[in-house]
């Protein structure tokens, strides 16, 4: 039986979706609208599959359309074909996506800007096809928040942070850098001196927004000779890169950020390279084949659309001294 | 604002939760915030382990001139004294025992802990009415236990700083699970030194010494800038954990018995902050009990 049924010349699980439909509307047109069809070709499919299983399945004898003898057997087998169908598929779809389905909450930084965060969601559509993606966008501390009290279920957030109680899958990097007007003398230079900075204020992000990075980054400037004579912290970045246009202050971005904006050219820092890291986290209590599969996705779609690249895992750099040593 | 108060926003400024007493050795003032509290002595049970030493020289159990070979390659290690040393070491008990106070040198004190056995710091614990100490891991049991338990989670001492979930894991950290006494066990264990009660008034002596020639500043002795100052004591070490153990003697002769143990909350392993909290907290301490 089944050799013969797989030697069927017609696609047999086409054929018994179009039988089951029609089965259950009793009426080809409502069937064909169902099907999103027309008429007769519905009519057509349905004698051919008479045909090739040797029996009829409808009575059309009369002005209404019913089921046959034949018909009402084979409605049940039919009906299970098509459901081991389903299964199989969705079988095969939770493999490829590492069992992700259901709702996901996914926070992204508000920087990472549309074109990023659409890839981000091609992404998760292509390796997650079973899962449903919320999109938000929150600053670190704010998702921070949202993880905790369980209004998202993965975030971005700006390294570093309080890492108790979350996982830290996926950590990317970016090189930042200084942003000056176009036409400024610093600007020609291939690499910006921190030292010839001076003492030009720094705009950054809202502390709160990233207490961690934030501190990172002027901490970083002070490393390299730049000690900025006041630390501005206008909301957004187009404040923050309008007052390095005005000439009132230098601003530090990422190289993606500065190219979006006309009239600003982005330098690296001279000296070791001023590196951002992004990690993508989730409560340690709630990961999911869904929040691994996120992660890797979100992961990839930042490297590729915005060039962030892997962060190397390198211990940190501690240099023990005495007084702190274990045992002393 | 009460003397404690004042202590307990020194402690909340250096972001460290503390325990103190502070006390008169002649007489009967003290300063005590949760005195009482059982704290993991970390380095601080080495100075248990040089009464009980002196006691058993002073009986004539040991003889404290005996030479006693600390080979490099089996000796525990350190970052001070013979641990840090690179060949074999031969030195006599009592000046092992200098090497475990004034530089808190572990291979020094496993070296006297494994001459002098566990069961002779208990006997002097019992003999001085410390209930609430527990003295019973050496330097090398407290590095395996730290060792074994960072290895089961994955992490290094490093990484857990600040993290409670990694730090609640590590036995060394937690009183019930290491060597353990309370603020006010340590003072009167130092009052006892000072007051020729510990041993005879020549062990003490040989004790004051050897605890007034201990080389850290950055904790007791910070609280205590004056040159007219002595400050003598032990410290314990073991990121989060830091305290201090000692006697403060101003001019004229007041005598005061500190012992100050706190646990940081930040993510580093350095805590200048926190040693620093630790001399400032005495010294308040300290003032408060000798205002006339």
């Amino acid at each position: 039986m089944i050799a013969e049924l797989l030697s069927l010349p017609i696609d047999l699980v086409r054929h018994l979706r179009y039988f089951t439909v029609v089965a259950d509307e009793l009426h080809f047109g409502r069937a064909a609208e169902r099907l999103h069809m027309a008429q007769p070709p519905l009519s057509q499919r349905i004698q051919r599959l008479e045909r090739e299983l040797g029996v009829r399945l409808f009575d059309r004898s009369s002005r209404q359309v019913g089921l046959t003898p034949a018909g009402r057997a084979l409605i049940g087998p039919a009906h299970d074909v098509l459901a081991a169908v389903d299964r199989l598929v969705a079988g095969a779809g939770a493999v490829a996506g590492g069992a992700a389905a259901g709702r996901l909450r996914l926070g992204l930084l508000p920087e990472t800007g549309a074109a990023t965060m659409a890839a981000v969601v091609r992404q998760v559509a292509r390796t997650c096809p079973a899962l449903t993606l919320e999109l938000s966008g929150a600053a670190t501390s704010e998702a921070l928040r949202a993880l905790t009290d369980r209004s998202l279920d993965v975030a971005t957030v700006r390294l570093p942070v309080d890492e108790a109680g979350l996982r830290v899958g996926p950590v990317l990097q970016q090189p930042w850098g200084v942003v000056l007007p176009a036409g400024s003398p610093l600007a020609r230079r291939r690499r910006v001196a921190p030292a010839d900075l001076g003492d030009t204020p720094l705009a950054l992000f809202p502390r709160a927004t990233a207490p961690g990075f934030h501190d990172e980054l002027v901490d970083a400037c002070a490393r390299r000779g730049w000690a900025p004579a006041a630390v501005h912290h206008p909301a957004g970045t187009p404040a923050a890169l309008a007052m390095t246009l005005a000439g009132t202050a230098a601003t530090l971005v990422d190289p993606a950020t500065a190219r979006r904006e006309p009239g600003v050219t982005w330098r690296p820092l001279a000296g070791e390279p001023l590196v951002a890291r992004v990690a993508v986290v989730w409560p340690a209590a709630r990961g999911s084949a869904a929040t691994d599969a996120v992660a890797a996705a979100v992961a990839e779609a930042l490297g590729r659309d915005q060039g962030m690249t892997p962060a190397p895992d390198a211990a940190p750099v501690v240099h023990v001294r005495p007084a702190s040593a274990v045992l002393t | 604002m009460t003397i404690e108060r004042e202590i307990g926003r020194v402690f909340e400024r250096a972001q460290v939760s503390a325990w103190l007493h502070v006390a008169d050795i002649d007489g009967d003032g003290e300063v005590a915030l949760g005195a009482d509290t059982p704290v993991a002595m970390v380095s601080v049970f080495k100075l248990p382990v040089l009464v009980a030493l002196h006691r058993a020289g002073e009986s004539g159990v040991l003889d404290l001139g005996e030479r006693v070979q600390v080979p490099a390659v089996t000796r525990t290690p350190g970052v001070t004294g013979v641990a840090a040393l690179c060949d074999d070491a031969e030195l006599s008990l009592r000046d092992l025992a200098q090497l475990m106070i004034t530089l808190s040198d572990n291979a020094a004190a496993d070296a006297v802990v494994d001459r002098l056995g566990f069961d002779a710091v208990t006997r002097t614990l019992a003999d001085l009415g410390l209930r609430s100490t527990s003295i019973g891991y050496a330097c090398r049991d407290l590095h395996a236990a730290l060792a074994e338990d960072l290895a089961r989670s994955g992490t290094t001492l490093a990484r857990a700083m600040g993290d409670p979930a990694a730090l609640a894991g590590l036995r060394v950290l937690d009183p019930a699970t290491t060597n353990r006494s309370t603020p006010r066990e340590m003072t009167a264990l130092l009052a006892a030194i000072w007051r020729d009660e510990a041993a005879g008034p020549a062990a003490c002596a040989a004790m004051r010494r050897v605890l007034g020639l201990q080389i850290w500043p950055h904790r007791l002795a910070s609280g205590f800038p004056a040159d007219d100052v002595a400050v003598a004591g032990k410290t314990g070490t073991l990121p989060p954990l830091r305290s201090e153990v000692g006697v403060v003697e101003l001019p004229g002769g007041r005598r005061y018995a500190a012992a100050v143990f706190t646990r940081s909350r930040g993510r580093t392993l350095s805590d200048p902050g926190a040693d620093a909290a630790i001399g400032q907290a005495a010294r308040l301490a300290v003032d408060h009990l000798s205002r006339p």
